[in-house]
């Protein structure tokens, strides 16, 4: 049973002589399992928590755990080898190589990690089977839809199985179809043996989630609060029942 | 090596966050430049065989061009993709995130 512990974090900005601080001491925890939605306005940290998470950028204070593992403290190969075993990545923008195959785009990771060619290809076609794309694994980025190319950046997220998926705004340039596509391959990852982490202004994605976790600018934080939910400074957590509640409240009074 | 293309400073941040390592990349890139550029040199060896008969001119090849051609051109290849080498190395994991 895997945990992820965010404790205090913050991160700081230094841009033109002023210090932006779009994580404020934020807090919370996300088990083995869960799947957990990152809310907020544009510009209120989203990509800079789930970079923290992801070992992609260094948070100026606290601290990120995940089960023994701190992973605010890696450096170097420690770091890169919680980037390619512990966390997928999972891009706004799919972010695959425009040169590859579908199926070269998940070999990748894998050579990078030393699996031997056939093995790699193998693994491939079975990954690329599981997101519903093993007619066009010849096919290149350019040459598929976005929900298509989606799919295989799910594929390429999963070649090493890791225990936690952190995707940042995956429907955002998606239309209706592909985005339900995506959201139910994303929610049957949140099983046993793995967690996933979306952030999102989509309550598509929030009606689906086990647990919200919503970055609040501070200025606005006092009006917004939804009844029976604790702010935490910069940070209100809801759990499934206390969101689900509040999202229906707030669509009554509409 | 799958780095061929060489500009391409978000693929290289790419691979990072998917956890590549800076070294990892950097041979992969080198590799690359170290390849081509034999194989540069393996083809003007070849043709230099191919036309030295052909050409009336007297043309004298000395043994040490075609010891020193490889050697030259793997530095060559290396200084040229000096700039994909410095990217890959500096190519920041975090920027993966950006939108396009
Ligand atoms: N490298 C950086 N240097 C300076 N400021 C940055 C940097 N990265 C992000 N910021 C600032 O930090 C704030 C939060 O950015 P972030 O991308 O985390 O927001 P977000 O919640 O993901 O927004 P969006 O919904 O638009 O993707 C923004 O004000 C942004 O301008
Ligand atoms: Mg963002």
């Amino acid at each position: 049973m895997s945990q992820l512990a965010v404790s205090d974090l913050t991160v700081e900005f230094r841009s033109g002589g002023y210090i932006v601080r779009p994580v404020n001491q934020v807090s919370f925890a996300a088990s083995d399992g869960e799947f957990v939605a990152v809310l907020g306005p544009s510009g209120c940290g989203k990509t800079t928590l789930l970079s923290c998470i992801a070992a992609l950028m260094t948070p100026t204070a606290g601290c990120i755990r995940f089960d023994a593992t701190e992973v605010t403290a890696l450096a170097g190969r420690a770091r890169a080898q919680y980037r390619r075993h512990t966390v997928g990545v999972v891009f706004q923008a799919f972010n695959l190589i425009p040169s590859l195959t579908a199926n070269g785009n998940v070999v990748a990771p894998l050579h990078l990690a030393g699996v031997p060619r056939r093995a790699a290809a193998q693994r491939a076609s079975e990954l690329l089977e599981r997101v519903g794309l093993a007619d066009r694994a010849r096919h290149r980025p350019g040459q598929l839809s976005g929900g298509q190319q989606q799919r295989v950046a799910l594929a390429r997220a999963l070649v090493h199985e890791p225990p936690l998926i952190v995707a940042d705004e995956p429907t955002a340039y998606l239309d209706h179809t592909q985005v339900e596509e995506i959201l139910q391959l994303l929610h049957g990852l949140a099983a046993p043996g793995r967690m996933v982490l979306v952030a999102t202004h989509d309550d598509r994605v929030t009606r689906l989630a086990d647990q919200v976790v919503e970055l609040v600018p501070r200025r606005t934080a006092s009006g917004r609060e939804p009844e029976g939910v604790v702010p935490a400074d910069d940070l209100v957590v809801g759990r499934r029942d206390m969101a689900r509640s509040s999202l229906l409240k707030e669509k009554t009074r509409l | 090596m799958y780095v061929s293309a060489l500009q391409r400073a978000r693929d290289f941040a790419v691979l990072k966050a998917l956890g590549s390592s800076s070294t990892l990349l950097f041979c992969g890139v080198a590799f690359q430049a170290v390849v081509v550029t034999l194989a540069a040199a393996a083809l003007a060896v070849g043709v230099a065989r191919i036309l030295k008969p052909v050409l009336t001119l007297p043309v004298a090849i000395p043994m040490s061009a075609y010891l020193l051609l490889p050697v030259t051109s793997v530095v060559m290849g290396l200084l040229a993709s000096g700039v994909a080498l410095s990217r890959a190395v500096s190519a920041d994991p975090a920027s993966a995130f950006a939108a396009i």
